[in-house]
Parts: C-alpha cells; structure tokens; sequence
C-alpha cells in the first residue's frame, strides 16, 4: 500500500479515537542524536507560523515510560480489579500528552506542535503505539560531525565527572552509532507515513526546500518560506549552540569532524551509507 | 466535620504495614464506597505532575501556552479517567495506595475538595512489620532496602507522616491512629465515616472481614490478617520483635516525630 504523505492515519475503529479525535493528531515528536541539529531543526520550524516547536520538555517521554511501566508491571492488575483494560490505560496516558502539549491545537486545523527533545528518539515506538495520530521526525547528522560536536561540550554526570561520550573520541562515536542504530529500528517500526528522516546536512544546505518538505509531510499547504533570522529564546541544553543559533542557518559546521575518520569503523561506514540513502 | 463535595474521590495513604489495607475493607463494607487494591496509579502521576510542574512548566507555558491550572487540571483528569471505572452503583470513589500519603500536596493541589485520608501507627511496630515483608524491587528483584534496614523503613514512615500532615489543618484532611482503631473500632470508625458523610453503615463496617476479598489485591500483604476480625494483637509487637540496637535506631531517626504524636 503506497503511504500519502499527510494523509490521516488509519486505525481500526475505536481504538485511538476520543470522542472522534484521534489521540496524537497534530502532534510531533522530533528526536535524534544530541548535536545532530534538532535546535536548528527548531529555528527552520518556527519560520511557518502554523508549527509550534518550542524548546525541549522531555515530558513526551517521561510519560510513554510511565505508560510502559503500567503496561508491563501493572496490567493484569489494573484489568482484573480496575476493569482497566490496556487500551483504557493507553487511551488516558494518551490524553495526558494531548493535554499537556496540545493547546495550540484546539482552534485551527492547520497548526502542528513539534516537541524536539533529542532523546525523544529513544521512545518514538512507544510514542507512536500510545499516540496513534502523532508523527515523528528522525534528525540525522554526519557521525564525525556529530562526535565532533559532542566533544566540544562540557556535560558531566550526577557526580561532575565528563560524560565519556563528551570526552572520549572513542566513545562520542559508539554513541552516535546507538543512537543512530535506535532511531533507525524506530522508523522501520514506525513507518515512513508517520516517520520523516531529516539530514542536516541538507537542512542547513537547503533550509527552504526541507521546510517545504515538512510542511507536505505533516499534511499543511505548502508555503514557500526563505527568511530563518527571527528572534527566539533559547532554553537548557539548546544554549549550548549559542550565539550560532541566533545566526542564519548556514553550512559553516559541516565537514567539522573530519579528524575523526579514522573512529569510523564498518558498522560506522555502513551506518553513514544508510543515512545517505532513503 | 463533613466532606464537602461528596463526588470528589477520596484519596488513602500512610506508611506501608500502618493499616491502608484494613482502612479499604472498612470504607469498602460500608456500601457507599468503593476502594479498590492499590492501583499504584495516583502515586506515579503525582510524581510526574510534580517533576513537570517545578522543572517544565515555564517552557510549557511559554512554548506550548499551557497554564499552571491547565496542568494540574490535565494530571486531574488523567487520576479520574483511571478511576472512573471503579463507580459503580452510586457508589464514591475511593483509592487507597501507601505511597499515595508521599503526594498529599500534591493531590490536594488537583483535587481542591477530595477528602485526604491517612493512617498513623507506632513507627516500631511499622518497622517490626516491614522487616517481615519479602518485598522485592519489580526490575532487579532484589529485596526492597526497607524490608531489612529498621533505619530506612523508619525514614519512610517519618516521611509519610511528615507528608500527610503537612497539609493540616486543612479541613479536608483526616488522620486516625492505627492503635486507636484496634482499640476503639466502632468509635474510630463512626468518627471516620462522620468525616466521609457515610451514615448507617457502622454494622457492617465493623464485619468488613466477612466482606473482605483477601485475594483481591496482589500488592497488599495484609490480605489475609485484614480478613479477619479487628484486634490489638499487632499493637507493641516491636516489643517483643524487635532487638534492642533497631528499637535505638528507630527512636534515633523518627524520636522528633514520634514525640510529637504521642509515641514515648
């Protein structure tokens, strides 16, 4: 079956819909490797004023573990003294995302909230099984760039020691490769109706085009846009890419790692390839 | 003194081995109420509410135009859908969980005129009990700290009762003592049911063992003793359960609380 791009997603009847809503619709969740480019990924968004992408809340995530923890601890409790079935329990969890993300949905149609926590990439299966109307959006990034990056940083632990994928070359790949492995075993389940991979590469490159890109994928009318440099408040980790966020986006931070070449080895290799092509 | 809105479900908690299980079947016989085993629900959205709320609530409201209200509203309705299904027959809606005791404040904060519940009994004697749980943590399967270090377990009952009372004097808050209801039961139990606004049911309140479905909550250790009729046997168990090093380190950590509430 060939999937539209922006077309409503299907889903047996009943399960996922409230009150003839479906649970997610309108919601976005973007996650990726840190330092793969989801702040400017925020910046290219927030130029079409139909996309409400706002600094990282985390929040999506926290409550698909939840979620996760009532199904697979929970569940035969809550269904035999409850009279909680799991769908019940997906369905209120559900509404506790829309809720808590979704004003800005509540009076036009042609609004999308985009939450771009990069860990979100690791709940996008659970996201998407609790939110049936929710799309995702996989942000990648050249590996030795992204290592590069994350070496630059200086976050530490609970105990102020560096993270070793901050501070190790080594390990700021293996890292990379993770993440990258996870968010591209999220798309296979998730699909590519409801699973868009944006390369920042060619975001940065061509920002008009990839926005145009979203637009069609998250079901709006296309809306040329070419201006990127409005004002926008900067919150948490994504301070970390300041003051170039606050320029326009420019390609000026590509090709950064190539001194890590030699880090990259053939799942590396293969990894790279598989970016390059969809 | 009554509960004011009669539909607003009534939240249940105290230190575990304090007597939740026992308060539940009581409420429970009355006919008026229904309080299931512990869903572990309310503690966990509680929790969630209070993280997002004091770490995410300026970029929520900022990016995503969501209000304080807004939030603690959501949080509300997501207890009450998980809730909703345990209404049946008239009946109020009651939900008993230990750990529901650590989120008074919380729970005050998204149900402004819920009754709050909580149960008190010598920290000793929780202790005594704790340490004859084989409770293990759910991921690791290794026993639970409480279950064999009298100072953790007495940490947690300072923090259950601390919390719980925090509130006071808040109208809506009730607090009874485990030793005065093995005591006193028809006199604590008419008091409680004052309280709740339940009238006529202190007969069969004081069978609720007749009524109780022991193997109705897996979580709730207490079952089977809570199936039985109340009696003083567990009151100052620690006297005899407990050695004389683990009584000092219990008064070493709760003495200020127990103090307070009259445990000399």
């Amino acid at each position: 079956m060939t999937e539209r791009p922006g077309a409503v997603p299907s889903q047996p009847q009943g399960q996922g819909h409230v009150h003839g809503h479906i649970q997610g619709q309108g919601l976005v969740f973007a996650g990726g490797c840190p330092r793969s480019g989801l702040a400017v990924l925020r910046r290219l968004l927030t130029a079409d004023r139909r996309l409400y992408c706002g600094s990282d809340t985390g929040i999506a995530a926290a409550i698909a573990q939840q979620w996760d923890a009532f199904a697979t601890q929970l569940s035969g409790l809550h269904e035999t003294s409850f009279d909680l079935p799991p769908e019940a329990v997906r369905a209120n969890m559900a509404g506790l995302i829309d809720d808590l993300l979704g004003a800005p949905l509540k009076h036009k149609d042609d609004v999308r909230v985009i939450e771009k926590t990069p860990l979100n990439i690791l709940t996008f299966e659970p996201l998407a099984a609790l939110l049936p109307g929710a799309r995702f959006i996989h942000v990648v990034r050249d590996g030795r760039d992204t290592a590069h990056s994350l070496l630059e940083r200086d976050w530490r632990d609970g105990s102020g020691q560096p993270l070793a994928y901050v501070s190790r070359p080594d390990m700021a790949v293996e890292y990379w490769s993770q993440m990258v492995e996870k968010g591209l075993k999220a798309e296979k389940a998730i699909g590519r109706r409801r699973c868009l991979r944006v390369r920042y590469e060619a975001l940065v490159r061509q920002p008009a085009d990839m926005l145009g890109r979203i637009q069609r994928f998250l079901g709006l009318e296309p809306k040329r846009i070419t201006r990127f440099d409005h004002p926008l408040d900067w919150q948490g980790l994504e301070c970390d890419s300041l003051p170039a966020l606050n320029s326009p986006i420019s390609t000026r931070y590509l090709r950064r790692g190539q001194a890590l070449e030699p880090l990259m080895g053939e799942r590396q290799k293969t990894l790279m390839k598989t970016l390059r092509t969809r | 003194m009554t509960a004011p809105i009669l539909s607003a479900p009534i939240f249940i908690g105290g230190a575990p081995r304090s007597g939740t299980t026992l308060l539940r079947a009581i409420i429970n016989a009355s006919g008026h109420i229904a309080c299931g085993p512990e869903a572990r629900i309310v503690p966990a959205l509680c929790s969630l509410a209070s993280q997002i709320e004091a770490q995410k609530l300026p970029v929520l409201s900022r990016d995503y135009g969501l209000s304080q209200a807004s939030l603690q509203a959501s949080f509300a309705r997501a207890i009450e859908g998980f809730l909703a299904p345990l209404a049946k027959d008239g009946k109020r809606i009651a939900e008993k969980t230990p750990a529901n005791a650590l989120h008074f404040t919380q729970l005050r904060r998204l149900f402004p005129d819920s009754p709050l519940v909580t149960i008190i009994r010598d920290p000793r004697d929780v202790v005594a009990s704790l340490l004859d749980m084989d409770w293990r943590d759910g991921a690791s399967g290794e026993p639970l700290t409480i279950t064999h270090d009298p100072a953790e377990g007495a940490r947690l009952w300072v923090k259950s009762v601390n919390s719980a009372l925090a509130l006071a004097p808040d109208p809506n808050l009730y607090a009874l003592r485990y030793e005065h209801l093995a005591a006193h039961p028809a006199r604590e139990i008419s008091a409680l049911f004052a309280f709740l606004g339940i009238k006529e049911a202190l007969e069969p309140a004081l069978a609720h063992h007749t009524a109780f479905n022991a193997g109705d909550g897996e979580h709730e250790s207490s079952a089977a003793r809570v199936a039985q009729p109340i009696d003083q046997a567990a009151c100052g168990r620690w006297q005899r359960d407990l050695s004389t090093s683990q009584i000092a380190i219990i008064e070493d950590i709760a003495g200020p609380c127990m103090r307070q509430l009259g445990y000399d």
